[in-house]
């Protein structure tokens, strides 16, 4: 039940890539694939705006690397988060690794119940299975909303993300964080454009994060 | 298999995949390494949810109108005092009854 938000926010934008991939001229199984290796939505937009490009295979790469780039984040944040857990465990757990899975795990990780391998994976594994047949469905049937405007489309996963960073303003100097992130976002947005403003905005708020913080803070 | 797969396509999906799990596996073991991480380290890793994802709002506020914006706002005031569901859905049915008048 705590599951459903995300899944109806994974849904729409799922149907969205798959359709997007039927689309550059990929079969069924090529998409599905993309989404059981992948199972990182923006850039698997961005792999298939880029691939009826003619672009060469290494140019791609690399801005799905780009586009990836916060996962690095997200991995150091939460990866300790898990331990100690064995290889296997750890590996699994980095494998199914995106945007909500990070917010509701570390938010987990910070009440007394803690975060349990089991609550992550369960978390994790119910998005992951939802963005696969989301991808599926998209491929198969295509996407046709008659106007994306009118349902919110362009705005629930925006909503979303704001929403989960409301659940960590409690953190140490969050307005500050959200702050500095929000107008350097918005900077490198318009003057150098997506999907530099994650990278280029997210960075100057975890370094002042760095500058204010004081030692012997080890009241969490 | 040949007929199923393009083989560039089939050649990118793997080569992007594998540089996918390069972040997300990246991140955590270059951070075990420099174990015990200082305070301020500590602190840049407990900004990472906050700072990262408010990027992933910005280009919404940047391309959207009043609308838009009244609903950020009031997904924001709605987070201080109710559910995270309530939040997102509260706002956003709020911004779709503008949208119909508008």
């Amino acid at each position: 039940m705590t599951s459903l938000p995300f899944i109806l926010s994974v849904f729409p934008f799922g149907m969205v890539v798959g359709t997007l991939g039927v689309n550059s001229g990929a079969s069924y199984a090529e998409v599905i694939l993309q989404s059981v290796l992948f199972f990182a939505g923006a850039s698997q937009t961005v792999m298939w705006e880029l691939y009826p490009a003619g672009l060469s295979l290494w140019v791609i790469a690399l801005a799905i690397f780009a586009v990836n780039f916060r996962l690095v984040l997200y991995s150091a944040a939460i990866g300790r988060r898990l331990e100690p857990l064995s290889k296997p465990r750890m590996f699994a757990a980095l494998f199914l690794l995106q945007d909500i899975s990070l917010a509701v795990g570390l938010r987990r990780a910070d009440t007394s119940e803690g975060l349990s391998w089991h609550y992550y994976m369960g978390l994790s594994l119910v998005i992951y299975f939802t963005w696969i047949v989301s991808v599926a469905l998209g491929a198969g049937f295509g996407f046709f909303v008659s106007d994306p405007h009118a349902v919110g489309l362009d705005i629930i996963v925006p909503v979303y993300f704001l929403c989960l960073v409301m659940g960590f303003r409690t953190k140490p100097n969050a307005a500050i964080i959200f702050a500095v992130s929000a107008v350097s976002a918005a900077l490198v947005f318009i003057y150098v454009g997506a999907p530099y403003h994650i990278g280029a905005g997210g960075l100057p708020g975890i370094v002042v994060a760095a500058i204010l913080a004081k030692p012997a803070s080890h009241n969490n | 298999m040949a007929d199923l797969f393009d083989p560039f396509l089939f050649k990118l999906i793997i080569v992007g995949a594998i540089v996918t799990l390069i972040n997300r596996l990246a991140g955590h073991y270059i951070l075990t390494r420099f174990e015990p991480v200082n305070y301020r380290v500590e602190a840049a890793l407990e900004a990472v949810p906050v700072a990262v994802m408010t990027t992933l709002v910005v280009p919404a506020v940047v391309n959207g109108g009043w609308p838009e914006w009244l609903c950020f706002a009031i997904a924001m005031i709605l987070s201080l005092r109710v559910s995270f569901t309530i939040s997102v859905f509260g706002s956003l049915v709020i911004l779709l009854v503008i949208r119909q008048f508008i």
